[in-house]
């Protein structure tokens, strides 16, 4: 019965601050964000323990593998834009995968974290079922990754586009694909807001960065947290 | 009749790959692999485009519906947050919008000027 209610009340909350955020336009008011920070409380006032409420919740999960499949489809349909400049496309989404890696394990190493939320933190640059997926892989805490991953692509969506203007980035290429590599779907759905160009290069290095990440960081990353603790 | 074969298609792809994973022992996840097979399929056109819309319209819009249920997972970790809250918050800010910045630059330079 609350394993229902529950599942009802995670739909309601996120259609309700959906359509809060369509009409208000900001990217603070992620309705995943506000869903989490809503429900985490509640179960936790409660006395709700996570797997409770996941028997509800796996109905939503049984949707996460499917997800990545379908992103087959987006990359399909800019098969043309793709072919006419492949190679620039991967060189950037290359060097960007490898720099997001190294980048983020070296700072979280800089920053104090052990070596598994090292792991947790690595793939956080892409979306949520790739990064908790390889995040698993690891050896790291997939939630924990699920956690991070929103908030990378919130702090994207926020400041992303001024960084690009600051940095005198103009072109709607490179700003959908710097969106795309560091904050995969919500820095997408920001980039949709700017022009449809943008946005289509944003989606494109949402998925690439995707795929790139889940073959090259269980390479790479156990090489760059060997040494760690 | 139209979502079942987009449904089915979808999953198909997905235990494809989940199988050709188990089988050669790759450290990728599953759905990684279902993700190529798929669009190998539809660039090959052995799969037409409009058989999957039906399902995959509807799961990339409500894409960010999927990351709750993960992401209240959290709450069996807040220990661990709030002791590593420095490391996870300044890496996870700091690298995001350093690899905007970096990726931007570099594609902008190295792009034709038009």
């Amino acid at each position: 019965m609350i394993e229902t209610a529950l599942l009802a009340l995670t739909l309601a909350l996120y259609w309700g601050f959906r359509t809060l955020q369509a009409k208000v336009k900001s990217p603070l008011l992620n309705p995943v964000l506000l869903a989490i920070a809503c429900l985490v409380p509640l179960l936790i006032y409660c006395h709700i323990p996570y797997e409770r409420y996941m028997a509800g919740g796996r109905f939503i999960n049984l949707f996460l593998e499917p997800a990545v499949v379908a992103l087959a489809y987006p990359l399909y349909q800019q098969l043309a834009l793709i072919r006419a400049q492949w190679k620039a496309l991967l060189v950037t989404l290359l060097l960007g995968v490898l720099l997001a890696l190294t980048l983020t394990v070296l700072l979280a190493w800089a920053l104090g974290a052990d070596k598994t939320v090292a792991l947790s933190l690595a793939p956080k640059a892409v979306t949520t079922p790739i990064a908790m997926g390889v995040s698993q892989k690891l050896g790291g805490i997939a939630p924990l990754t699920a956690v991070l991953v929103i908030l990378a692509g919130i702090a994207g969506a926020v400041l992303g586009p001024w960084i690009l203007d600051k940095a005198g980035v103009k072109s709607p290429e490179a700003r959908g694909l710097a969106m795309g590599c560091a904050a995969h779907a919500v820095g997408t759905a920001r980039m949709v807001e700017e022009s449809p160009e943008a946005a289509a290069f944003s989606s494109l290095a949402l998925s690439l960065c995707g795929i790139l990440t889940a073959l090259l960081a269980p390479l790479l990353v156990p090489l760059l947290t060997e040494w760690m603790t | 009749m139209k979502l079942l074969r987009a449904v089915l298609i979808l999953f198909s792809c997905l235990y494809l790959g989940k199988g050709l994973v188990y089988l050669s022992h790759l450290p990728i996840p599953g759905s990684i692999i279902g993700m190529l097979l798929l669009f190998l399929a539809l660039s090959s056109g052995l799969v037409k485009g409009h058989w999957v819309s039906p399902f995959v319209t509807p799961l990339l819009r409500h894409m960010t519906l999927l990351f709750i249920p993960a992401g209240v997972g959290l709450m069996n970790y807040l220990d661990l947050i709030s002791s590593h809250a420095l490391a996870l918050l300044g890496t996870t800010l700091l690298s995001t919008w350093l690899l905007i910045l970096a990726v931007g630059t570099w594609h902008q330079r190295r792009q034709p000027h038009d």
